[in-house]
């Protein structure tokens, strides 16, 4: 692999990858990292990451062969670290992250259960400090999370069994040995052929055609939404703006699945003026995405 | 226990795709087949589901869990009076705590949050192979 070279596009300034990668953590909303080819080629590929930042802020974009990047940062995928307290949880993702690991920090609770069933991580690093993370823990084993769950046991917790944890490591935490076992348990290379699958998967030619063909649809999806509206058919709105909520996530469209998620929060919770706004935003962003 | 290191994911498994969106029956078929699922059956409603079953009797039942008419917990319940062994999946868009709760507590074997991809759909057949094999 070539020297792989990293910008922050929030300050301008060009690092190595390794400070990248820390400093990035703690405050950049975008990183890019370029790996491989010409020289000519990065700069142009940074310039073309830089517009397609200012579009969407929080964009995380990997070009360059994926297999060099894969070794380069242990694994493509990321590890959730839902710890008690934010600071503790950024401690955890920023040695993570010096150790080449890509991480993300939440608090600890039934958000990152959501969020570990949501997203695609590799592996859950998550705060034990009573019997109810333990509730969670098995909860997310019986949903079908199949990934490594490793648990971080608050001082002067009795442990006697591991249930649906891999592992529990008392705190103050041993970094060294958390890492350890992430790189052993993400050693699998069938998570990572999935990993790469999924990403493989969003390029190819079957992924555009079924985009096409739900662009293609969705004017008189939201022309159905406006019909069910104005028939004050507030069933039928919920069910068509909850299908296009999933639909519009499935094929790319985050913002279009945002605001069908936000008309459909407030028709739920009665608040039809609201939603009826909502809707119009909804056809303006459809009306952007067709023309 | 996580999975463990280089588990086979199984293939030619027989899966009942229920799902009121052709757009997103479309996409879960595409990963199946990625997956080397042998036969992917589809039904756009909770009474062709059980119409469906009886006739696949599926490995894995992916349900949708809000369609119109009768919903996917609604179908869950009959599946799960008539077959009691059957494995069946709720999908949904949403994540929360208490949604999926209702859903294992209601009979359901795994809860995959949409959008679907292939790490997500794989890990529930890896589910799957752990039960049979238990």
């Amino acid at each position: 692999m070539l020297a792989v070279q990293s910008l922050l596009l929030s300050t301008g300034e060009r690092r190595t990858s390794s400070e990248c990668r820390k400093t990035s953590y703690i405050r950049a909303p975008v990183s890019a990292y370029i790996c491989g080819g010409l020289h000519l080629a990065r700069h142009t590929l940074m310039a073309l990451v830089a517009l397609l930042a200012r579009m969407s802020p929080s964009a995380f974009i990997v070009a360059g062969p994926m297999t060099a990047f894969l070794s380069e940062r242990n694994s493509a995928s990321t590890v959730l670290v839902a710890h008690a307290s934010q600071a503790e949880a950024e401690h955890v993702g920023i040695w993570l992250a010096e150790n080449g690991w890509h991480s993300k920090a939440m608090m600890a609770g039934d958000d990152a259960i959501e969020e570990s069933l949501r997203g695609q991580y590799a592996a859950l690093v998550l705060a034990v400090r009573g019997a109810e993370d333990f509730l969670r823990a098995d909860l997310l084993r019986s949903a079908g999370f199949m990934r490594p769950i490793f648990g971080l046991a608050s001082p002067g917790l009795e442990i006697t069994q591991t249930g649906s944890f891999d592992e529990l490591f008392p705190l103050p935490l041993q970094l060294e040995a958390l890492s350890d076992r992430l790189r052993r348990r993400l050693a699998d290379s069938s998570i990572e052929s999935e990993f790469a699958a999924d990403a493989e998967f969003h390029n190819s030619e079957i992924f555009a055609r079924l985009r096409h063909s739900f662009l293609a649809g969705l004017a008189d999806c939201i022309t159905a939404i406006e019909n069910a509206f104005a028939a004050k058919d507030w069933e039928n709105a919920g069910h068509l703006v909850h299908a296009l909520k999933g639909t519009a996530a499935s094929f790319g469209f985050p913002r279009l699945a945002q605001s069908s998620r936000q008309i459909e929060d407030l028709l739920r919770t009665d608040r039809k003026p609201a939603a009826e706004i909502s809707l119009q935003e909804l056809r303006s962003q459809t009306s952007f995405l067709v023309s | 226990m996580s999975r463990q290191y280089g588990t086979a994911l199984p293939t030619g498994l027989n899966i009942l795709v229920v799902d009121d969106v052709a757009a997103t029956r479309s996409l879960m078929n595409w990963i199946l087949r990625q997956l080397h699922c042998a036969i992917i059956e589809e039904a756009h409603t909770g009474e062709d589901a059980i119409a469906a079953f009886e006739t696949l009797k599926p490995d894995v039942c992916f349900l949708d869990i809000d369609m119109p008419g009768m919903d996917g917990l609604e179908v869950l319940q009959r599946l799960r009076e008539a077959h009691k062994d059957a494995f069946i999946v709720i999908a949904s868009g949403c994540s929360s705590v208490t949604n999926v709760q209702t859903a294992l507590h209601s009979g359901a074997n795994g809860f995959v949050v949409k959008p679907f991809s292939i790490s997500k759909v794989a890990d529930i057949l890896l589910k799957y192979t752990e039960r049979s094999v238990t």
